[in-house]
């Protein structure tokens, strides 16, 4: 990944245009992918011991990605069986059309009403590498904290296009 | 008086730009008090977003956030 991406960003009526550096799409792709497939209950056929770490795996980035709602057991228990399905599936939702959407040239073209889908999955899918305790770095040296500082950035230059009144603000 | 409130906890992984937005668009909040909010958040670690009279109407506020990307709660408000 590089250290100084660039990207512009034009919102029209009701479309969005990102055209991002090229070398980032293969990084995007594939993060975005593997987050699908963590989301994704329909799984290829695995032996047993793959199958397993696999799902643990899945389980433990779902625990990171809706994390109890409750320090109350049961009412965070409640709150997964009634939501939990349909927060993961939004989410898996949002990754698929992302991922339709990402031309090999770097080119994106989303539909204004919708491009939530790629607010939500640039930030999601940082919990594949870090916690939230953790801020991602561009210039980190640390792979993990350097992709998690690149879906950072892309988001934010993305919600800084579409709502320049939050360019004050740049971290959290 | 409402019966459950919705807080959100802080994180270093998202951008005030990110939380504030949230905030804003997600709990109906006004802009300028959503950027209060999440500067509140920053100081103090957690952020009271959004009071409800049911548990359904936390329950929905809740989704929303956690959607995004945000950790939020939900508390009995005493």
């Amino acid at each position: 990944m590089m250290l100084n991406p660039q990207v512009d960003v034009v919102v029209g009526e009701s479309q969005v245009l990102v055209k991002c550096d090229q070398s980032l799409v293969d990084p995007l792709r594939g993060a975005v992918a593997e987050l699908a497939s963590h989301l994704d209950y329909v799984q290829p056929k695995r032996k047993l011991m793959d199958r397993m770490r696999f799902e643990a795996a899945q389980r433990a980035l779902l625990s990171r990605l809706f994390p109890p709602v409750s320090v109350f057991g049961p009412t965070a228990q409640e709150f997964d069986a009634r939501w939990g399905d349909t927060l993961r599936q939004e989410l898996l939702g949002a990754a698929q059309r992302v991922l339709a959407s990402l031309g090999d040239d770097g080119t994106i073209r989303y539909q204004l009403a919708a491009i939530d889908d790629w607010i939500r999955v640039l930030g999601q899918t940082r919990l594949l590498w870090v916690q939230r305790s953790e801020a991602g770095d561009l210039a980190s040296e640390d792979a993990r904290l350097r992709s998690a500082g690149l879906f950072t950035w892309l988001q934010t230059e993305l919600l800084v296009a579409l709502r320049p009144e939050l360019g004050a603000a740049t971290t959290g | 008086m409402s019966v459950f409130r919705v807080v959100v906890l802080g994180d270093r992984l998202n951008s005030k730009a990110l939380v504030t937005d949230v905030i804003n668009r997600a709990c109906g909040v006004p802009l300028a008090e959503a950027e209060h909010l999440t500067r509140q958040l920053d100081a103090e670690g957690r952020a009271i977003v959004g009071l409800a009279q049911t548990r359904q109407d936390a329950e929905v506020v809740t989704a929303r956030l956690l959607g995004f990307g945000l950790h939020a709660m939900i508390e009995a408000n005493r």
